[in-house]
């Protein structure tokens, strides 16, 4: 549409008085139409609410928070230093296991061969022990710095995850806000908007009707709108 | 003559202003759609429809208020208009489409 009017002013004197009638059944009708207090608030078709309420679900599905929340707890104790080296759960069992394994295969050596509880005993199960656990340990350790900047990059993913459920709720909740609104909202007073135009209609009385009007002529602003206008 | 100006026509797609003119044409009160505004953002045939639709509406109301007679001018309406019974307003005056009223 133009940007500018200009404002004319234009004066009719009284014509026929059953126009005055007709103006008032015109308006009439139109507040019928357009009756004071009806709605043209819309309400969200089924396919929205279904599609609401999907995501309401989804956003609700405990295994999912649930999971996130283990999973950030664990990879935050990991990435924090937490499960890593011997402090892994997991390697600290295969570590004991293996010190027994060794232990018993040692002392057992030595017990039958009469040297059990001897200084070479003790060298011998030092030295075994040694062997299988320093290989083993740098393993870990080395694996452990992997592990731990794994966790660390994971984090911030699983944070985000962990702000879907909430971030789904707020996106729906505000389209569910914006419709109570729009239905709150949604009844205007026409037939007072149409009263108060019919009260300075100037027709029959014979008094001055003001009416802006765009600069340019209507078709030329309709056609400058495309397809949008009718 | 007397000018009205209809609340927004909201419906899915469409946001539209229309003023009303009503004046007296010897002796026969006309409805004139004196000005458009707004928006429709619907595809072709939907929004043929919907402008029909709501053209439809005007010209029970206008013709229950006892106008003879239907008017718009401006672009050339004839295409979605005739089939509602349009018939240009006059030669050589620009696009302008009339229509009799049936109650007027």
């Amino acid at each position: 549409m133009g940007s500018s009017t200009n404002k004319t002013t234009s004066t009719s004197g009284p014509s026929n008085p059953d126009l005055n009638a007709t103006v008032s059944k015109l308006a009439k009708g139109l507040g019928s139409e357009y009756r004071q207090g009806k709605s043209l608030y819309q309400a969200p078709g089924a396919n929205t609410q279904a599609g609401w309420a999907a995501q309401l679900g989804a956003a609700n599905n405990q295994d999912f928070t649930g999971g996130i929340a283990g999973a950030i707890g664990s990879y935050g104790n990991r990435a924090a230093g937490g499960e890593l080296g011997i402090n892994d759960p997991l390697y600290a069992a295969q570590r004991e296991r293996l010190n027994n394994d060794v232990s018993k295969s040692v002392m057992g050596s030595f017990n039958n061969s009469g040297l059990f509880g001897s200084d070479s005993n003790i060298k011998g199960l030092t030295e075994a022990l040694a062997g299988a656990q320093g290989g083993l340990d740098l393993q870990q350790r080395t694996e452990s710095y992997g592990r731990q900047s794994e966790a660390a990059n994971l984090l911030p993913q699983l944070f985000s995850a962990g702000q879907l459920p909430g971030s789904i709720q707020g996106s729906v909740g505000a389209s569910q806000d914006a419709a109570a609104n729009a239905q709150a909202n949604g009844p205007t007073d026409y037939l007072a908007k149409l009263t108060g135009i019919l009260n300075g209609t100037a027709s029959a009385s014979g008094t001055t009707t003001t009416t802006s009007t765009p600069t340019t002529p209507l078709w030329q602003q309709i056609l400058g709108l495309g397809v949008s206008i009718l | 003559m007397a000018i009205l100006s209809l609340p927004p026509i909201i419906r899915a797609g469409v946001r539209v202003n229309i003023t009303l003119e009503a004046y007296d044409d010897n002796g026969q009160h006309v409805c004139l759609i004196h000005t458009l505004s707004g928006r429709i953002e619907l595809g072709p045939k939907a929004w043929v429809e919907a402008v029909r639709d709501e053209v439809r509406k005007l010209e029970r109301i206008a013709g229950r208020a006892g106008c003879a007679e239907m008017r718009i001018e401006g672009r050339n309406w004839t295409r979605v208009l005739a089939p509602l019974g349009y018939v240009p307003w006059a030669e050589g005056e620009g696009f302008g489409l009339r229509k009799a009223l049936a109650h007027g």
